[in-house]
C-alpha cells in the first residue's frame, strides 16, 4: 500500500512538472501570438 | 522609426532565463526581435518600441532591467558587479564556515549520534544554524526558483533550491520523528546542504570574475572616447562633460590629447593617430576643412575644429554599438542549444523523480530510501544548465570583440560562424587590391599628337564622366595646369567608354571592344597596348575623327600588404579569385604579381551577383570582399561580405563584415577567429553535453550495481560549480588568440 502510495505520488510529480513546465506555456502561447499579430495589421 | 535598443539585464541566474526573457520582450508592440545575452546579462531588441515598454515587460516577468547608451561608461555596471561579487564570497564563505567542520567532524566520526543522550538538541542546534546558512547565502536559490516556477520557467535556481532543501528537510524529519524512517536510513545531510551552498556561490563569482574579462574588448572601445571636451562659448574655453557637446560647438584640441565628437577642423593644424578607427599607424596630417573622428589622439599641434556628430552618431560609438549588437547575437548553432536550455530544467526534474522510484522500488532493504533521497538530491545538484546556455555566447563574445581588436568589425553570430566555413575568396579589383587611386603612368600619341594635345582632348571629354579612370585623366590634365576644351555632345556607352563632340571633331575613348565596335582601326597601337596591359595597366585608346590617336596607359597601385594577405589565405587552403570589370590581361597582371589562383575578367558591374551564384552553385563556401556600390549585391549574396571600411556606405551596409583598416589581412583574420571562436564553441558545447550526460546517469546510481558506490552529493556540488566555470574559462583563452602574422592595432597600453 504505502509502495503504492509512493509510486502514485511520484506519477503526479512528473504529471505536474509536464502540465506546467510545457503544457501550460503551450496552452497560453497561441493566443499570444494571435493578439500580436493583430496588433501588427 | 525601428531602433535598436541595448538593455542591461538584471537577476538573470541561469541559461533558463533566457527563453522567458525573450518571451516577454517579443510580447511588446512593435517588437520585430529580441535578443537575450546570458553572458554579457544584456538584451538587444529591435523595433519601433520605446524603452520604458520593454524594461515594463522584463519587471513583469519578474528581471530587473535598464538602458545602456552605446557609449554608456560601463564603471557603474562594473561597480555592481564587484559589490555582487564580494556578497557571493561572503555568502560562500559564511557557508563554508558551518558546513565544513560538520563535514569533517563527520568523517571523523566525532559527531555525536542522533540517539545519544544530547543528540537530539544538538542535531536541531545544527538543524537552526544551517537553515540560517540556507537563508542568507542560499536565499537567492530559493527566491529565484519561486519567481522561475510561477512564470511557468525552470532554472538552475530551481535545481539548487530543491536539491538543498530536499537534504534539508529530509535531515530535519530524522532529528525529530526519527521513527518515521527505518534505523539504517537515519542519516542526515545539514552539512551537504550548507558545503552545496558554499560551493556553488564560490563557482558563481568566480564564473563572474572570469566573464568579467570576456567583455574586456567592448570596454577598450567606450575607454577611447574622453569623458570631457574643451568648448569654445562666449570666447572662452571651458571644460564640459562630452553628454553637454552640441552640434556646430567649437572645440579646442590640446596636444596628446583625444578627438571628443566627430566634426570639421576649422582653424589651426595637426597630426592626429587614428590607427585606432582605420588601422592605420602613420599619423595623418589635419588642416582646416579636414574631418577628424572620435577616439582619436592629437600628437603635436592645438587646433579648433565644429562639432558635427555628437553622442551616438559618433563613428567609434556606431562601432561600439555594431561590436554590442554583434555580441549579443546568436549563431544558428546557439539558438539551438537554447532551445535545449529551456527544456533541460524540467527534464532534469522528471529524471531526478524517476530515479527517486526506481531506487525505492528495486533497491530493496532499509537503505532504500536514504539511496532515493541521495540520488535525487544529487541528480539535482549535479546537472547545470548553465554551462549549456554559457557555451555558445560566451565564445561568440569573445571572438567578436577580439576581431574588433583587429580592425574587423563583424555584424552577427552567423557571420562568425560562416566565415570559418570558407572555401573561395572572391575580391573585386580597384580599391580591394588595388588603393582605388588610378594614374596615368604612360601615354603614347600617334600621328600629329603629342601627350600634351592627347591629354587636352582626353582630358575635355572624361570631364563630363565619373568613372574612377575618367578622373585619373582628368586630375592629370588639371596637374599639367591645362585649360579644357568646352565639349558638344556626350555620351558614356557603359563597360566600354565615351562618345564626345569637341571643336567639331568626334572623339572616342575607351577600350579596345569600343574601337571595334566604331571600326577604328588600332593595329599601330596594338603592341605597345598588349605590353602595358601586361604590366597591369588599364589601357585607354583614343579615337579622333575617326583615326587613332594614341593610348593612354593607366594604372592603380597594388596595396602594399595585399601581396602578403593572399599568401595567408592559400596558407589556410583558401582558393582566391579576383572578380573584375576591367579587360583580361590588366586583370591577369594584377592576378600573377599577386598569385591569385583564378580570374574573371571583363564582368559588367551588374553580373558581379550572379558569378558569385554560380561559385555557390558548385558547392562552394563564397565570401565576396568589396568597397564599391557595384560591389553591394555581391557582397549581399555571399555567404560572408566583406567591405572595405575606406569604401562606400552602400558596401558596408550590405556586408557581414567591414574591415576598417581596409587591408585584407582583415579578412583572414575574420577567418582565424571564426575558426578559433567556432572550435571553441564546440569545445565548450562538449563539455556541457559529456558533462551533463555523464554526470546525470552516476548520479541517478547506475555505477552502483557495478562499484557499490553512490556519489556524494556534495562532489556534485563541487562538480557544477566546476563546469560552468571551466566554459567560462576556456572561452576566456580565446583573448589571447593571435591571428596569423600580425600584430594588434588597439594596444592595452594605449588605452
Amino acid at each position: 500500500m504505502n509502495m503504492l502510495m509512493i509510486n502514485l505520488a511520484g506519477l503526479f510529480v512528473i504529471l505536474l512538472i509536464v502540465w506546467w513546465f510545457w503544457l501550460a506555456p503551450l496552452q497560453s502561447s497561441p493566443t499570444k501570438a494571435k493578439t500580436k499579430k493583430q496588433q501588427g495589421n | 522609426m525601428s531602433q535598436t535598443l541595448h538593455l542591461s539585464i538584471e537577476g538573470m541566474s541561469c541559461a533558463g532565463c533566457v527563453a522567458s526573457i525573450e518571451k516577454a520582450i517579443n510580447g511588446v508592440d512593435s517588437v520585430t526581435s529580441a535578443n537575450v545575452n546570458f553572458a554579457e546579462h544584456t538584451a538587444t531588441v529591435e523595433g519601433s518600441t520605446n524603452a520604458e515598454a520593454v524594461i515594463a515587460a522584463i519587471r513583469l516577468a519578474g528581471y530587473q532591467a535598464s538602458e545602456l547608451s552605446s557609449l554608456d561608461d560601463t564603471a557603474d555596471k562594473e561597480q555592481a558587479e564587484f559589490v555582487y561579487y564580494r556578497q557571493l564570497l561572503k555568502q560562500a564563505t559564511l557557508a563554508a564556515l558551518v558546513g565544513a567542520p560538520l563535514f569533517i567532524a563527520g568523517m571523523a566520526g566525532i559527531l555525536p549520534p542522533l540517539t545519544g543522550p544530547n543528540g537530539p538538541l544538538f542535531w536541531l542546534l545544527i538543524a537552526l544554524a544551517t537553515l540560517g546558512v540556507m537563508i542568507y547565502s542560499g536565499g537567492h536559490f530559493f527566491l529565484g526558483a519561486v519567481k522561475s516556477v510561477r512564470q511557468h520557467n525552470a532554472n538552475m535556481d530551481l535545481l539548487i533550491a530543491l536539491g538543498t532543501g530536499t537534504a534539508w528537510l529530509y535531515s530535519l524529519v530524522i532529528v525529530i520523528k526519527p521513527e518515521l524512517v527505518p534505523a539504517l536510513a537515519q542519516h542526515v545531510y545539514f552539512e551537504a546542504a550548507a558545503v552545496i551552498i558554499a560551493l556553488i556561490n564560490l563557482g558563481s563569482a568566480l564564473e563572474m570574475r572570469a566573464r568579467g574579462k570576456t567583455s574586456q574588448a567592448i570596454k577598450q572601445l567606450i575607454g577611447l572616447q574622453p569623458k570631457t571636451a574643451c568648448v569654445v562659448r562666449d570666447n572662452k574655453e571651458v571644460n564640459i562633460l562630452i553628454e553637454e557637446v552640441v552640434i556646430d560647438d567649437i572645440l579646442r584640441v590640446k596636444p596628446g590629447e583625444r578627438i571628443a565628437v566627430d566634426g570639421v577642423v576649422i582653424q589651426g593644424h595637426s597630426s592626429l593617430d587614428e590607427s585606432m578607427i582605420s588601422g592605420e599607424p602613420l599619423a595623418v596630417e589635419k588642416q582646416p576643412g579636414d574631418q577628424v573622428l572620435a577616439g582619436t589622439i592629437n600628437k603635436s599641434g592645438s587646433f579648433l575644429f565644429q562639432a558635427k556628430r555628437i553622442g551616438k552618431d559618433t563613428t567609434l560609438a556606431q562601432i561600439i554599438n555594431m561590436v554590442r549588437t554583434a555580441q549579443s547575437s546568436k549563431p544558428a548553432i546557439g539558438r539551438l542549444v537554447d532551445k535545449i536550455a529551456s527544456v533541460f530544467v524540467p527534464a532534469v526534474l522528471i529524471i531526478a523523480v524517476l530515479a527517486f522510484l526506481a531506487w525505492i522500488n528495486f533497491s530493496g532493504g532499509e537503505q532504500a530510501l536514504t539511496y532515493a533521497i541521495v540520488t535525487m538530491m544529487t541528480v539535482l545538484i549535479i546537472a547545470c544548465p548553465c554551462a549549456l546556455g554559457l557555451a555558445t555566447p560566451i565564445s561568440i563574445m569573445a571572438g567578436v570583440g577580439k576581431a574588433a581588436l583587429y580592425q574587423t568589425l563583424i555584424r552577427n553570430g552567423d557571420a562568425l560562424q560562416q566565415a570559418g566555413k570558407l572555401e573561395t575568396i572572391v575580391l573585386d579589383k580597384t580599391g580591394t587590391v588595388t588603393q582605388g587611386k588610378p594614374g596615368i603612368s604612360k601615354m603614347i600619341p600617334r600621328g600629329n599628337w603629342d601627350e600634351n594635345s592627347l591629354l587636352l582632348w582626353a582630358g575635355s571629354a572624361e570631364a563630363n564622366s565619373e568613372h574612377p579612370l575618367a578622373e585619373a585623366i582628368v586630375s592629370a590634365a588639371k596637374e599639367q595646369q591645362l585649360e579644357l576644351l568646352p565639349v558638344t555632345d556626350f555620351a558614356a556607352i557603359a563597360g566600354q567608354g565615351i562618345r564626345a563632340e569637341l571643336e567639331n571633331k568626334s572623339l572616342l575613348l575607351g577600350t579596345r571592344k569600343l574601337m571595334q565596335s566604331f571600326d577604328i582601326d588600332i593595329q599601330a597601337l596594338v603592341s605597345q597596348a598588349a605590353e602595358l596591359e601586361q604590366e597591369a595597366n588599364t589601357v585607354i585608346f583614343i579615337a579622333i575623327d575617326g583615326e587613332l590617336a594614341g593610348i593612354i596607359g593607366i594604372s592603380d597601385a597594388i596595396k602594399s600588404d595585399s601581396f602578403a594577405a593572399i599568401e595567408r589565405m592559400h596558407q589556410l587552403g583558401l582558393e582566391v579569385m579576383l572578380l573584375t570589370g576591367d579587360n583580361r590581361a590588366t586583370a591577369d597582371a594584377v592576378a600573377r604579381q599577386l598569385g591569385i589562383d583564378k580570374v574573371i575578367a571583363e564582368v559588367l558591374p551588374q553580373d558581379k551577383a550572379g558569378q558569385i551564384a554560380q561559385l555557390q552553385r558548385q558547392g562552394k563556401v563564397v565570401a565576396m570582399v568589396g568597397d564599391g556600390i557595384n560591389d553591394a549585391p555581391a557582397l549581399a549574396l555571399a555567404d560572408v561580405g566583406f567591405a572595405i571600411g575606406t569604401g562606400t556606405d552602400v558596401a558596408i551596409e550590405s556586408a557581414d563584415i567591414t574591415l576598417m583598416s581596409g587591408s585584407l589581412h582583415g579578412v583572414v583574420d575574420a577567418i582565424e577567429i571564426s575558426r578559433a571562436t567556432v572550435k571553441n564553441i564546440k569545445q565548450n558545447l562538449f563539455g556541457a553535453f559529456i558533462y551533463n550526460g555523464l554526470g546525470i546517469p552516476i548520479a541517478a546510481g547506475v555505477l552502483f550495481p557495478f562499484t557499490g558506490l553512490l556519489l556524494n552529493p556534495m562532489i556534485a556540488g563541487a562538480a557544477m560549480a566546476m563546469s560552468s566555470l571551466t566554459v567560462v574559462t576556456n572561452a576566456n583563452r580565446l583573448r589571447f588568440f593571435k591571428p596569423s602574422g600580425r600584430q594588434v592595432l588597439v594596444k592595452e597600453t594605449q588605452l
